[in-house]
This record gives C-alpha cells, structure tokens and sequence, in this order.
C-alpha cells in the first residue's frame, strides 16, 4: 500500500475518494481523473510485473476497465491506489498464466527474448542493465505466483503482509512463494557461475 | 542486485501513450448511467401515462354522458307526475302531460329545456357546476355559491310563499331557500335549492319564443310576478 500510495501523495486537486464518488455517479471526468493519476504507478507495476513494454498496455487498460466496472465494490473510495494495485497484480497473474497455457498447447508462440533496451532506463549502466535482464530472464521461467510474489517483495518493497493481502492469498502461502522463487533464482546464478 | 538498481525499471510513459489506453478504457467501458438523468425518462413516462388515462377517462365518461345528454323526459296525461332522480341527487318532477329535455348532462353543466306542461326541480348545489333550466327563450341560472351548503330538504312550491329570500329562522333550513321562476336569473348560496318553473303548453310557450315581449330578467318580487307568464290560466 506504501508503495502505491507514493505516486499520488503529490497530485493536487480533488482526493481520491471524491474523485471514486463521482465516478460512481457516472460521471466520465472523475474517472479520466482517475486514470490520469493513478496511470504512471499503474504503467510502472505493470512493466516490472510483465518485463516487456509491449505486455503493458494491455494490462494497464485491463486493469482500469476492472477497476471502474467493480469501483462500487471499493469499500474505502481513498484507497483506490492500493487497489487498483492489487488488481494490477492480479490480472498481471491471469494474464502470465494464459500466456504460459497457450505456449504449452502450441497455440502461442514462445515469447522474444527479454530486451534489456526496452526494460532498463537509458541511465542505468550496462552492469546494471545486464543484471536486470538475467534477473528477468530467469524470473521467465519461474510459475507466475512465485514470480508475482518475489517482484513485489523485492522488487516494489512491499511487506510479506501487504503481498499476501494484494494476492489473495495467507501470509504462510506469501513466504512460500518469495522463498521458492528466490531459492530458484540463486539455483540458477550457482548454476551459471559453475 | 539492491532495490535501488530497480529504479531504472522506468517504463516511458508519454502522453500520447496515456491518451491512447485511456481511450481504449473508454471504448470497452460501458456507457456510464447518469442517475441525475434518470429522474427525467420516469417524468415522462409517468406524465405520458397520466395523459393517456386522462384521455381514455374523458372518452369514456363522453361516450357516457352522450346516452344521457338530449334524453326526453315525458308524462303522461294522467293527474299522475313523474319524478326522475338524476346522479348528483337533483331530482325533476314532471307534472301531467309534460316534456322535458335533458339538453345536458354534463359534470359541470346541466340544462334541462321544458318543451311543454309543468315542471320542479331540486337541484343539489354543486360547486362549480351550473344547472339551467330554460324554457322557450328564457332560462334560468343556478351558479355555485360561496355559503356553506345548508342541510335537509329544502323546497318551495309554486304560489305558496311567493319569490324572494324567507325571513332566516333558526333552525329554519327553508329560509336559506328561495324560490325562483322560470326566466328568472338567479344566483342561489345554498347548497340546496329549489328551482320551479312551471308553466302550460300554449300561450306561455308561445310568450317564451318571443324575447321581446317579455323581459329575460324578470324580477323575483311578488309571487306573482315571478309566476308572470308562467303559470298555467
């Protein structure tokens, strides 16, 4: 939740909660509001959940058409960043299974491989970038919970509870997942340095 | 690999790029309902449903009234009269060999044109309803009056106290009366009150056709000049 309430702390202008009311009422603008607001953070989750830049629009429009059908469900209209959030890493989970599926039956073909130009700032350096594209690479072959779990632990910095809370699941079932995905990856680097 | 390097997980987000998913949001949103609008398609639809029930009421009730309107009420040549009771409890008593037409029978007009012989009516008072009796070329005219409606029958025979209001009693329901001719223009403040009007076929018919010989407004002083023209030789 910190870490999504972060990109709104300085916005100005009406509050989160005002602007989810009137988008209740049906009116366009409160929800264009919203949606001007919250779509850097949701731009940013969504490439560090997907790894490609082309994998973000479609989750980010998916996210915001969810989250606008079901704004009546939003129990606390101010905290509409951590669930809009939430569901950003939920439909990101959906969206890596299927791909997975269609892959495994052949209806899909095997994604690109990662390109660290499109996935790294300009200003990172080439150690740098070189890092984050073998981290993706082998987060890639992790089953997505695992990799949805380790990314928002280390990745966005969240805390084991806001994890389990954001994806659905128990605490217990949280550190399972960040565990087995960070033994993998470490399995994986002792591997590549052998 | 420290959190910090993963600050260089920037995606580029311009604006033509946030225009464009948010258009695309739009475009698979459902057209977002507009509760304060929607009080507006009820307003019409309850308006256009009170129309339509108004119209079928008013044809009904047209279709109805046109059974009754120009109705003829006839005796016959018997010592024997004839009283008729109409909805709004006014009741018409025609004397023997008489004619009468219910010209109208409308909720806010009646007329009743004596054709020929004796006619009594007692007309129940009815805000804003008029109720003539004409006959020939004279009518006379009962209007809603402001007074509260007085109770129990209240009538007046024809040359028994004369035209004019009664002395008020107490009690006296009969003084809230007056009696009025055929004729006469009279306006009563009770709610009940005695129209009578007689006259006979003949001479007096042929007085009525004729305006000029008699005035439309003849005064209500004596009984006998109210009865002038009326009244059977």
């Amino acid at each position: 939740v910190r870490a999504f309430d972060k990109a709104t702390r300085s916005h100005a202008g009406p509050s989160d909660a005002a602007l989810v009311l009137a988008a209740r009422a049906g009116e366009a603008w409160a929800q264009e509001a919203l949606f001007r607001r919250h779509a850097p953070m949701v731009n940013g989750l969504s490439f560090r959940l997907m790894g490609r830049d082309a994998d973000v629009d479609d989750l980010v429009q998916e996210s915001f058409v969810t989250a606008f059908a079901r704004l009546h469900a939003l129990d606390d209209p101010q905290a509409f960043a951590s669930w809009i959030g939430s569901i950003v890493v939920r439909t990101a989970g959906k969206i890596i299974r299927r791909r997975v599926l269609l892959e495994r039956l052949g209806l899909r073909r095997k994604r690109d491989p990662i390109d660290i130009d499109t996935l790294a700032s300009r200003v990172a350096g080439p150690d740098v970038a070189a890092e984050l594209r073998r981290l993706y690479e082998r987060l890639e072959r992790l089953p997505a919970e695992q990799r949805i779990a380790f990314l928002l632990r280390r990745i966005e910095g969240m805390e084991l509870q806001e994890i389990a809370t954001t994806t659905s699941v128990s605490l217990a079932t949280a550190k399972r997942r960040i565990a087995a995905a960070q033994q993998a990856i470490e399995r994986w680097a002792d591997r590549e340095r052998l | 690999m420290s959190r910090s390097e993963f600050t260089h997980l920037v995606p580029v987000v311009t604006e033509s790029r946030l225009a464009r998913q948010y258009d695309a949001v739009r475009a698979r949103m459902p057209a977002p309902r507009r509760r304060g609008r929607a009080w507006v398609g009820w307003a019409v639809a309850a308006a256009s449903t009170l129309a339509l029930a108004i119209v079928l009421w008013r044809a009904g009730t047209a279709r109805k009234n046109n059974l009754v309107d120009e109705a003829v009420l006839e005796s016959g040549s018997t010592a024997d009269s004839m009283r008729v009771t109409l909805g709004d409890g006014s009741s018409v008593q025609l004397g023997a060999a008489t004619r009468a037409r219910l010209t109208s029978a409308q909720p806010k007009a009646i007329r009743i044109d004596l054709e020929r012989g004796t006619i009594e009516i007692e007309a129940t008072h009815v805000d804003g309803r008029s109720f003539v009796v004409g006959a020939g070329a004279y009518a006379l005219l009962g209007r809603a009056g402001s007074r509260r409606a007085s109770r129990g029958a209240c009538r007046s025979r024809r040359g028994r106290s004369g035209g004019g209001r009664r002395r008020k009693r107490r009690g006296d329901t009969a003084a809230r009366c007056r009696r009025a001719m055929v004729g006469v223009r009279w306006r009563p403040f009770a709610a009940l009150f005695v129209v009578t009007g007689s006259h006979t076929a003949g001479r007096a018919l042929s007085d009525f056709a004729d305006p000029s010989t008699r005035d439309r407004t003849a005064p209500s002083g004596s009984g006998n000049d109210d009865e002038r023209g009326f009244v059977a030789p």
